[in-house]
């Protein structure tokens, strides 16, 4: 043991001593780690707010599809879901998306569901009759207006209407509510002219979450034309393609942790002078080509371990201190009503060991054949000089 | 073989570059016999192949022919751990150039040796202190070695040499950079080190070496051959 | 592909980890072929050189094996949620045949790769190699075993298709239902633990035996008791060490025990067991390479590391079976 840890304070020393050359390769590959977590930290910090958001979903969403496109569902159906044993609130929703030739941008207009909304958080209050509305802080933004303001937005019927704006929701809810406004349902229903009878779709709550499946698929078997998305299938999705968002980028960075380990190879295998000579005399006064090796795995390992957490460091300071600045121009791309938030600060331990296995593992053994070169030398090669 | 040998090598031949067209013969078939707490000198001048008999006897590097016995065991055929093995635990090596480790301090470059033999960090600072009091450089011992003095680069030198306790001391032309007072000195830690019970092998050409009355044999080397065999 | 960041380390690690063997193979291969130990030519120190760059890559490989092994099984008790009707690593495994068998070459190469690194360590100690020719004949059949594992990874996580509806661990270690699973669930809980506990006594006995004499016959025992032992501990791991881990007599899968919910105790459950396994099938190992006069004393002093190795994981995987059964809140008896 104790071998182990003077080789290991040799190898900082020396690590210590040729401080220019690690040093380079270890902005570099600090360099690479931070971009890589930038994308892991950004990507899973999303989903967890995805994950917080969708607790809040109903357990059930039924929706009609026609020639598989979304349909409007008859209001009738929810009182035929209401009976099945196991189903608590069943709620019509009303909602949809418009398009503001103003601004450019796609706002989500939704009806007042229940009174207990999940969406509390407001300045001001929500809507309680005709003509008033309440609106995300983006929207408020975008369209210089704030409670006691008012909204002019223009109906299916290409009439403008007015509404007077009410409450504001505030930035706490900005990851669900940046676009969205909020109108009572008979704003609504008039304002899309969804027919009588009709809703966009139906929320349903279930008392026993285990029984979700059994009522989706009772659900399919009296309404045939209808599709229940579950909560589980929705949380399932957006695992999968946060899931595939950050492995395609991992994907793409391998090819540049690989190029940096070809870059580490081509590095380590240039030994200069002095350190051949290093090696030299620690052969002659008694070290072996094995002690010579345990030397430089500490020396490599070392140098990724602190050249992973630099990174690791940064990307989280850059993510979760800096709003992902370098990054956000990216991720926004068409988005125009892009919500300004702070992500919650949230590492999760195992993408950090994924991370380190990825960069540390391939860097490591990149250097072992230049390392076996170097501790092969032979002992008399400093007295042959 | 007698218990006075130490060291004996029979019929070593060295050859570098086997096969190729810079293939050197460093040694033709060489027999010596190193004896037991005396001090030998390979002497000869430059080319003569002393270093690599220095080397051959130090368990640095394996003959391309030939039998080398160290303490009645055959080396030859050991795997190079064995042969490191030996080599740390019985010889202690002075190069020409001292070779030590200019960055790091006069302890670091002491301790090394002991590095690879595993002992506890208390018996290793022990030793060091010990080593260190002995040659009289232990004010200096968190000093680089770059900041010392060739007389004082000459003691750390000797003092890594003795820090695992070696029977054998290897010194490969160790007053070739030293001036005469310097060289004195070392011949006279030599002598001390000798009378301790320590086999010392010197290769050098200076004569103010291989003629001092400590020398008990003088083996006179020419183009890796022995010339002759004088002891004293 | 599902695109999992724990996918891709798994893959890109197997792989590179396959190529390293391979290469090692390679030289491995040129050594069999060629070593001559008798020869103090330069070649013949060149190949004993390469002796050491091997030894480098298989540490290297046994360590990634390691962590990969529980790598492997995070990453399929992560996947779950991807799949219709599985609940922990179960489902994921069921969700395409080839995963139970991607699993099981992983635990083959982690034993193999670490049956081989001990053969290198107790051969490099050993003046004359006398093992070389057997170890690197080895490595050549260790290879394929690696390529398999790389093969069988790939295959399973390739052919993972969420949309396909998997059964999890809660038919699969029904009491009720059929197959060896359901066999083993439904095994009485109290005979388990006598065999579980009688097996554990056996194996002390004979690991202390072993310590005490220097019998051969005591290492073939310790060893085969060692296997007994590891198959009874999977044995009592899903007969009743599951159900008071969960504190639900109906609950046997040895998946959720390595989730959160349950302080990932499923962890140093296994690596303690694979620990003792691991060390304790070496004695025996090797017990018949003691014919050669160079090996037996080093064996003989590698034995006993290796016995009390055993036997101390051995005492904490049954300390911890122990302790969550005394001290869970399932009253079963």
């Amino acid at each position: 043991m104790t071998k182990h840890i003077k080789i290991l304070e040799h190898a900082l020393s020396s690590i210590v001593r040729r401080r220019f050359k690690n040093l380079a390769i270890i902005v570099a590959f600090a360099f690479t780690v931070a971009a890589l977590s930038t994308i892991i930290f950004f990507t899973d910090s999303l989903k967890t707010e995805a994950e917080n958001i969708l607790a809040s979903a109903p357990d059930l969403i039924v929706q009609k599809t026609k020639g598989g496109r979304h349909d409007l569902i008859p209001i009738e159906y929810a009182e035929k879901i209401q009976i099945i044993p196991g189903v608590g609130e069943v709620t019509p929703r009303y909602w949809g998306y418009y398009y503001d030739a103003l601004t450019k941008a796609n706002y989500t207009l939704t009806g007042l569901m229940s009174k207990k909304s999940s969406l509390e958080l407001i300045n001001g209050r929500l809507p309680e009759t005709r003509g008033e509305t309440a609106i995300g802080a983006g929207i408020a933004d975008i369209r210089n207006s704030e409670v006691d303001g008012e909204l002019i937005l223009v109906n299916s019927r290409n009439l403008g209407v007015l509404y007077k704006v009410v409450g504001v929701f505030t930035a706490d809810s900005v990851m669900l509510t940046n676009d969205l406004v909020v109108l009572n349902n008979d704003d609504i229903i008039d304002f899309f002219d969804f027919p009588d009878g009709k809703a966009t779709d139906i929320a349903v709550r279930v008392y026993n979450s285990s029984e979700i499946q059994n009522i989706a698929s009772k659900v399919k078997r009296l309404f045939p034309e209808t599709r229940p998305i579950t909560k589980s299938e929705l949380v399932r999705t957006y695992d999968m393609v946060f899931n595939w968002r950050s492995g395609m980028m991992i994907a793409v960075f391998s090819g540049a942790i690989i190029a940096f380990c070809i870059m580490a190879w081509d590095k380590a295998t240039g030994i200069s002078a002095e350190e051949k000579q290093e090696i030299g005399i620690l052969k002659a006064i008694g070290w072996d080509t094995s002690d010579v090796l345990a030397l430089k795995f500490w020396e490599g390992f070392i140098i990724a371990l602190t050249s992973f957490f630099l990174g690791v460091i940064a990307g989280f300071i850059h993510v979760f201190f800096f709003d992902s600045s370098i990054l956000a121009p990216i991720i926004k791309g068409w988005s125009v009503l892009f919500p300004d938030f702070r992500l919650t600060p949230h590492i999760d331990l195992y993408q950090l060991f994924v991370m380190g296995f990825l960069i540390i593992t391939p860097y490591v053994a990149s250097t072992i054949i230049p390392a076996w070169k170097t501790a092969i030398t032979d002992p008399d090669t400093v007295m042959r000089g | 073989m007698e218990e006075a040998t130490v060291i004996r090598t029979e019929n070593v031949k060295k050859i570098y570059n086997a096969g190729k067209p810079d293939e050197l013969t460093a040694l033709h078939t060489i027999s010596v016999d190193i004896d037991r707490e005396k001090v030998t000198v390979l002497q000869g001048p430059s080319g003569s192949g002393k270093t690599s008999l220095l080397s051959l006897i130090g368990c640095m590097s394996r003959p391309t022919e030939g039998r080398i016995i160290v303490d009645g065991k055959d080396i030859v055929k050991l795997p190079e751990r064995f042969l490191t093995n030996i080599r740390r635990r019985k010889f202690g090596f002075i190069f020409q150039q001292f070779h030590l480790i200019r960055n790091i301090s006069v302890l670091e470059n002491i301790l090394l040796p002991l590095y690879p033999l595993d002992m506890g960090i208390g018996p290793m600072k022990e030793r060091a202190r010990a080593v260190l009091k002995k040659l009289r450089i232990e004010k200096k011992k968190n000093l680089k070695v770059k900041s010392l003095s060739g007389g004082e680069q000459q003691r750390v030198a000797i003092a890594r040499a003795l820090i695992n306790e070696p029977e054998i001391i290897i010194a490969d032309e160790p007053t070739a950079h030293l001036d005469r007072k310097l060289s004195e000195e070392f011949i006279d830690i030599l002598i001390s080190l000798q009378k301790e019970g320590k086999t010392i092998v010197i290769a050098t050409h200076d004569p103010f070496v291989y003629a001092h009355q400590c020398v008990h044999k003088t083996i006179s080397m020419q183009d890796g051959r022995i010339d002759k065999v004088t002891v004293r | 592909m599902i695109l999992h960041p724990g996918i891709l380390a798994l893959v890109l690690g197997a792989s590179f980890v396959f190529l390293m063997t391979l290469f090692s193979a390679a030289i491995g291969g040129i050594i069999v072929l060629r070593w001559d130990f008798n020869s103090s030519s330069s070649y013949q120190l060149s190949l004993e050189r390469r002796t050491y760059l091997i030894s480098t890559i298989m540490n290297y490989v046994l360590g990634f094996q390691a962590v990969s092994l529980f790598l492997f099984l995070y990453v399929v008790d992560d996947l779950y949620k991807l799949f219709v009707g599985a609940m922990c690593a179960t489902g994921s495994l069921n969700a395409n045949p080839i995963g139970w068998y991607a699993l099981i070459s992983k635990i083959a190469a982690f034993f193999c790769a670490g049956f081989w690194l001990a053969l290198n360590s107790i051969d490099q100690r050993a003046e004359d190699y006398p093992l070389v020719r057997l170890k690197y004949i080895l490595l050549l059949c260790i290879t394929p075993l690696m390529g398999l594992d790389l093969f069988l990874q790939v295959a399973y996580f390739l052919g993972l298709d969420p949309d396909i509806i998997t059964s999890c661990c809660g038919s699969l270690f029904s009491e009720s239902g059929s197959g060896a699973a359901s066999s083993i669930a439904s095994f009485p809980v109290h005979t388990s633990m006598i065999l579980f506990y009688t097996v554990a006594g056996l194996f002390f006995a004979s690991g202390g035996g072993c310590l005490y004499s220097k019998k051969g016959w005591l290492r073939y025992a310790f060893s085969a008791v060692a296997a007994v032992l590891f198959f009874c501990s999977l044995v009592a791991i899903i007969s009743f060490a599951s159900i008071y881990i969960y504190e639900l007599p109906t609950h046997h899968c040895p998946f959720d025990i390595i989730q959160k919910e349950y302080s990932f105790i499923g962890y140093p459950l296994y690596l303690s067991l694979f620990g003792t396994m691991f060390f304790a099938i070496l004695p025996g190992g090797f017990q018949p390479l003691k014919k050669n006069t160079s090996l037996k004393s080093i064996i003989t002093i590698s034995e006993k590391k290796w016995i009390c190795h055993a036997m101390g994981w051995g005492g904490i995987f049954i300390l911890l079976v122990s302790y969550s059964v005394l001290t869970s809140n399932l009253i079963y008896f």
